[in-house]
């Protein structure tokens, strides 16, 4: 046996003795546990293949090749482990795990699992490692940690369903066909016969980072579809002075993004804030590949929207309600969570007008700042509890 | 005069003197409150909990306005249903599962319940609620037995009585503590006494009485 199969058994001990560690946690959620033991599978099974499949006839190159598989594991999986142990971490996104759960179990199925955890990351993220989702439906979401008890960013944990939505339901190919023939019809353009001649890789790339770029549309719109009004809030909280002055290709540019969800939400009825537009800025243009990559993505929004919207009317995502909203409203105004709510998405909507319409003002001589936790929070946070006490006496 | 389980029942349903309306969230079952043979609604254990931590801090210092919570206690929680263990001796700040939000007609006041007071737990030691309360009350745990004690977070742990309030009723809420769904330690108020010989101190002023 060769030095590096011995470390790199020995490296897998060590990450399974990580997950034994963690293991002893309390979760706040089985959905944790489950996830870390699927990661423990996997590590299991890597450890069984270098048992069975290295042999002393292996040869090197054969032998450091699946090592090589494994190290990529290791790495893969370092990152799932990390979101599984802040879960457990007794921070707001606790108390959202119940009735974004029920959510995800409506977009992906009866079985799936929710690990949300409060992430050292300024944005939301998801994790989606292909071993774990083929096993189950596990979503792994991180939510910004000084964010985390927060209630009104929980419509961004909507765009980032939006990815395993993508996944799940095989989105991908349906957008791939709309990309194909929009970066066909981009490129009979003389503006790129340049670029095209030059640069011979162009085209394949500008291909695959406009399909990056339908996906974040996609979410954006699923983000947008299911929270409603309280997504562009969420949206322009989180992301409205947001420059990119390191813009990364694989998203589209913001202000495109920003228009693309007002045409959406005007088709969808739905409110746009005020001076919503105004709060982004116009970015210098790109360079040129940028641009075409922008082109390419832009000439599909259209048509990925109306994925979207068929996909979350047939999953029925949409369960909002304005007068369900507004009886909300009037409890929080009251300083009382909501009894008898039906969705989500009517507890953020009415916490985001509450916000707006409220929040801000001084409570009873405190100064709402030096809360811990925002009143607005407090009792969306107090009604997604009161929502999931009722639904489970049903 | 004491608020009956009927009448209790009559204020979450609106129902009554308007400065009497109670709100608790999630509501009680109407029908079983009012079949109660007594005068007082049960109020269960919530999720989220202060237990004491070991760290560089020395003591807790009533000067300090700021007080450093994390470098005192941790926080936890405990889903519901599951299990939740107070060792003896150990002291944990909790609070109820049930959200109550007090009318300015009346006040109120929280005791434990007696069948876990005989096992050791002492729920509650600063019991008043007063009118115009809103939020989680917050529960004083300690388990002064010397068995530990499992509690579950949605069990029944103490009982809130009512009782009407005479005179003028106050226009805004007594104390800095409502509107949480989580314990907390917050500020401790000195009184003007102490405040005015602080003063006196930190000025160099020497006593009144020299």
């Amino acid at each position: 046996m060769t030095y590096v199969v011995q470390q790199t058994k020995q490296r897998l001990q060590s990450f399974r003795r990580l997950i034994a560690s963690i293991r002893q946690r309390d979760f706040p959620y089985e959905d944790s546990r489950d996830a870390l033991e699927l990661v423990d599978q996997i590590i299991l099974e890597h450890v069984s293949m270098l048992d069975s499949q290295i042999t002393a006839d292996t040869s090197t190159d054969d032998a450091n090749n699946f090592c090589r598989f494994s190290m990529d594991a290791i790495a893969e999986y370092a990152a799932v482990l990390g979101l599984i142990a802040r879960s457990s971490e007794p921070v707001g996104a606790i108390d959202l795990h119940w009735p974004l759960k029920q959510l995800t179990k409506k977009a992906l199925g009866g079985g799936a699992r929710l690990v949300i955890s409060s992430d050292w990351n300024y944005s939301p993220v998801t994790l989606m490692p292909s071993d774990l989702l083929a096993r189950r439906d596990v979503v792994l979401v991180g939510m910004p940690v000084a964010e985390a008890n927060n209630v009104l960013l929980t419509p961004l944990a909507g765009h980032e369903l939006g990815h395993n939505m993508w996944q799940k339901h095989s989105v991908d190919p349906q957008v791939t066909t709309l990309i194909k023939a929009a970066h066909e019809e981009a490129l009979k353009d003389p503006r790129w016969d340049k670029l095209n001649s030059e640069f011979w890789d162009v085209p394949e790339h500008a291909f695959n980072m406009a399909l990056y770029q339908a996906q974040e549309l996609f979410c954006d719109m699923v983000g947008l579809l299911i929270f409603r009004e309280s997504y562009l809030h969420a949206f322009r909280y989180y992301l409205a002075t947001d420059r990119e002055i390191n813009r990364a290709e694989h998203y589209p540019p913001m202000y495109n993004r920003v228009k693309i969800l007002c045409e959406c939400a005007k088709k969808r009825r739905i409110a746009i804030p005020d001076e919503f537009i105004e709060s982004f800025e116009e970015q210098a243009e790109p360079g040129e590949v940028v641009q075409l990559i922008d082109e390419i993505s832009n000439r599909c929004a259209a048509d990925i929207y109306d994925l979207a919207q068929k996909l979350v009317d047939k999953l029925k995502l949409d369960d909002g309600s304005p007068e369900e909203v507004d009886k909300i409203l009037e409890c929080f105004k009251q300083l009382v969570p909501a009894c008898g709510v039906q969705s989500l998405q009517d507890i953020i909507n009415a916490a985001w007008r509450f916000e707006l319409e409220v929040g801000s003002k001084t409570l009873f001589g405190e100064v709402e700042g030096q809360r811990e936790t925002s009143l607005v929070s407090e009792l969306a946070f107090k009604t997604c509890e009161v929502f999931q006490i009722e639904q489970e006496l049903k | 005069m004491i608020l009956s389980c009927d009448q209790i029942a009559d204020r979450l349903e609106k129902k009554g003197p308007a400065d009497q309306f109670i709100v608790i969230a999630p509501q009680p079952e109407l029908k079983v409150l009012r079949e109660k043979p007594s005068a007082s609604v049960d109020l269960r254990l919530g999720t989220w909990f202060l237990a004491a931590r070991t760290s560089s801090a020395t003591h807790f210092d009533v000067f300090e306005q700021n007080i450093p919570e994390h470098k005192f206690v941790r926080q936890g929680y405990a889903p519901l249903g599951k299990p939740f263990i107070i060792h003896p001796h150990e002291f944990v700040l909790a609070a109820t599962l049930e959200w109550i939000s007090m009318p300015k007609g009346l006040s109120g006041y929280v005791t434990g319940k007696s069948s876990l007071g005989r096992r050791g737990l002492v729920i509650e030691t600063s019991p008043g609620v007063h009118p115009l309360f809103a939020g989680c009350i917050a529960l004083e745990l300690a388990n002064v037995g010397e068995i530990p004690i499992t509690v579950v977070p949605g069990m029944p742990i103490c009982q809130l009585f009512f009782h009407t309030v005479l005179g003028n009723p106050p226009a805004t809420p007594a104390g800095g503590f409502s509107c949480r769904r989580q314990p907390v330690l917050g500020a401790i108020k000195l009184g003007p006494l102490v405040e005015k010989l602080r003063q006196r101190n930190a000025l160099g002023e020497p006593p009144k009485d020299k």
